[in-house]
């Protein structure tokens, strides 16, 4: 096949100076806002309601055309671009999911290629391969929207979004409308695949949490859009830049920085030769860790490569060296 | 400051007694023309009724009839729908309250005033009275175009936007094919309301049943006007149930 799925690795993005201000109101909607976007990265924008997030993403793909201010995508500046062109090479989820519910799945994340002048084997081949990314049976293809679940339709939305392999794409609460559950089904799917397709990621949403979780990097907004602080979680976490931003972390900031950390990247000590050890694997978090301490009313916890009794054992787990890592020792992310 | 806009509402009919529910209709409307046609044989016709009850005088004004209405809703689809789509398109509100305002104004004037009106304007004759019947159903159809346009989910429209279609990409794959059903509906009361309307075109020397009909009435023979009148009120049963099938089938699969 022509491309594959990581075809098209993501681009730069970088918004100068962007404003955007509505005729007969006193307050831009969006103030100045500049930032970069690395390629590759997930970045989340936050911000209470009506911050402006949402505009400012959507002045990306120039849904919404800014008053003034450059947006460059990959060293080019979109203002120059036709906007349906532009829009084709970034993919667009909303929280509303908005599958054309007359279109068959297949027909629904076909549109685009199909547009664009794909044969029909390959547009067949490539919504085969897209429904297997996000986890959809293949017979799914002929069925049509209101027989999915809703987080199944959001499934649907994310490849119809990376159907015609844009390097960038946009995501407005994505998971927002799903149940708990479901969401974090949706969002560890999410990660898992972008592990995978590598793309520049813009992502809003409301939840703090969610933010931490899904953000290579976030950026906390003031009303307007403006920054109030713009970096790692682990280092948000750590150190908030002002109240606003700290009001945001709320109650639980050290077990917030805990569960970002894995224990992959801890420093572990060597297994003690006592019998009848909590278990853990290396791929869960050191709040996890925590947590079975506390469950189990040990200060030691095994970690294992894999689940299972007979998994290889790589190290334990001191209270000690949770402790370490909250205060930002221990760790070597 | 928009015009006040109720559209018809699409179909559901099919939907609560199934496929097999679509054929009562025209085993009622078949049964109602045999009664008809038991009654006007049983009768003892003079020469005046015999000359206007008789099989080659009701096929050449049934055959007039539709004709007639076929034309009239061909011309009505083909100026409301895109003038409709215009309408929408343009998001203008002074456009949306013009059009609706002169649709309205259409079917405000009673049709055999608008018939007789245009007659003297014009003249007599079967393009008058196409002019006539035409004004008077495009109102349904724009109406039911702009109304169904507007009705699909902005949610859809900006996902569709958002995905790199163009406004009229947009038109065609999304909106109106989710507006079908809603259109449809207007183009079925159009039609029923042509059916209905188009004996008035014998007035001003049209043709169609109507001629009958005012035949029927003028010379006082209950038996010329009943049969002609049973005939148009079947064609207009008809029509609407074709109108029925036709949104049944053509409602997009998956809403």
């Amino acid at each position: 096949m022509p491309e594959s799925i990581t075809g098209r690795p993501g681009e730069t993005i970088e918004l100068t100076d962007v404003t955007k201000r509505y005729p007969g109101q006193a307050e831009p909607a969006v103030e100045a806002v500049s930032m970069v976007i690395p390629a590759g990265e997930v970045v989340v924008l936050v911000g209470p309601s009506g911050c402006g997030k949402t505009t400012t993403m959507k002045m990306i793909n120039r849904l919404i055309e800014p008053t003034s201010g450059t947006i460059t995508i990959g060293g080019t500046d979109v203002l120059t671009l036709d906007p349906d062109q532009h829009r084709r090479d970034i993919g667009y989820v909303i929280q509303q999911i908005g599958l054309f519910p007359h279109k068959r799945i297949e027909d629904n994340i076909g549109l685009l290629p199909k547009r664009l002048g794909w044969s029909r084997s390959r547009v067949r081949a490539r919504v085969a391969e897209l429904l297997e990314l996000v986890g959809l049976p293949a017979d799914y293809a002929r069925r049509y929207p209101r027989e999915l679940s809703g987080g199944q339709q959001q499934r649907v939305g994310v490849a119809r979004a990376l159907a015609a392999d844009p390097p960038v794409m946009l995501m407005d609460e994505p998971f927002g409308a799903t149940d708990p559950i479901t969401r974090d089904h949706l969002q560890n799917e999410f990660l898992r695949l972008q592990r995978e397709v590598r793309k520049t990621i813009v992502f809003v949403t409301h939840d703090f949490d969610e933010a931490l979780k899904m953000g290579d990097r976030i950026a906390v907004l003031r009303p307007r859009s403006v920054i109030a602080q713009y970096d790692t979680p682990e280092a948000i976490l750590a150190a908030p830049a002002d109240d606003y931003v700290a009001s945001f972390i709320g109650a639980g900031g050290q077990l917030k920085k805990l569960a970002l950390l894995r224990l992959r990247d801890v420093e572990l000590a060597p297994a003690p030769r006592v019998g009848g050890l909590p278990r853990i694997v290396v791929d869960a978090t050191v709040r996890d860790a925590l947590d079975l301490m506390l469950g189990e009313g040990s200060d030691v916890v095994l970690v294992t490569g894999d689940f299972g009794d007979d998994a290889e054992v790589l190290g334990s787990l001191h209270l000690q060296t949770v402790m370490g890592a909250a205060a930002g020792k221990a760790g070597n992310p | 400051m928009t015009a006040p806009v109720t559209a018809q509402r699409p179909a559901r009919a099919a939907r609560g007694t199934g496929r097999a529910g679509l054929l009562v209709r025209p085993a009622l409307i078949g049964a109602g023309l045999l009664v008809l046609w038991w009654w006007a044989g049983s009768q003892q016709l003079d020469s005046i009724e015999a000359r206007n009850v008789n099989g080659e005088v009701i096929g050449s004004q049934v055959l007039e009839h539709v004709e007639l209405t076929l034309i009239c809703t061909a011309l009505t689809i083909a100026i409301a729908i895109p003038l409709g789509i215009a309408v929408s398109l343009s998001r203008s509100r002074a456009g949306r309250l013009v059009v609706l305002s002169l649709g309205n104004l259409g079917q405000a004037i009673p049709s055999i005033g608008l018939i007789v009106l245009l007659a003297l304007v014009i003249s007599i004759g079967v393009g008058t009275a196409v002019i006539a019947l035409v004004a008077y159903a495009v109102l349904p159809v724009l109406r039911n175009t702009m109304v169904g346009i507007e009705g699909v989910d902005p949610v859809l429209t900006e996902a569709a936007r958002g995905m790199g279609l163009s406004r009229l990409a947009v038109l065609f794959t999304v909106e109106l094919p989710l507006a079908v059903p809603v259109i449809l509906a207007g183009v079925r009361t159009a039609l029923v309301l042509t059916v209905a309307s188009a004996p008035l075109a014998a007035l001003i020397d049209g043709g169609g049943l109507g001629e009958g009909l005012f035949t029927g009435l003028t010379l006082n023979r209950p038996v010329i006007s009943v049969t002609f009148g049973v005939l148009v009120a079947a064609l207009a049963l008809l029509a609407d149930w074709l109108g029925l099938l036709a949104e049944t089938s053509l409602r997009p699969k998956g809403i």
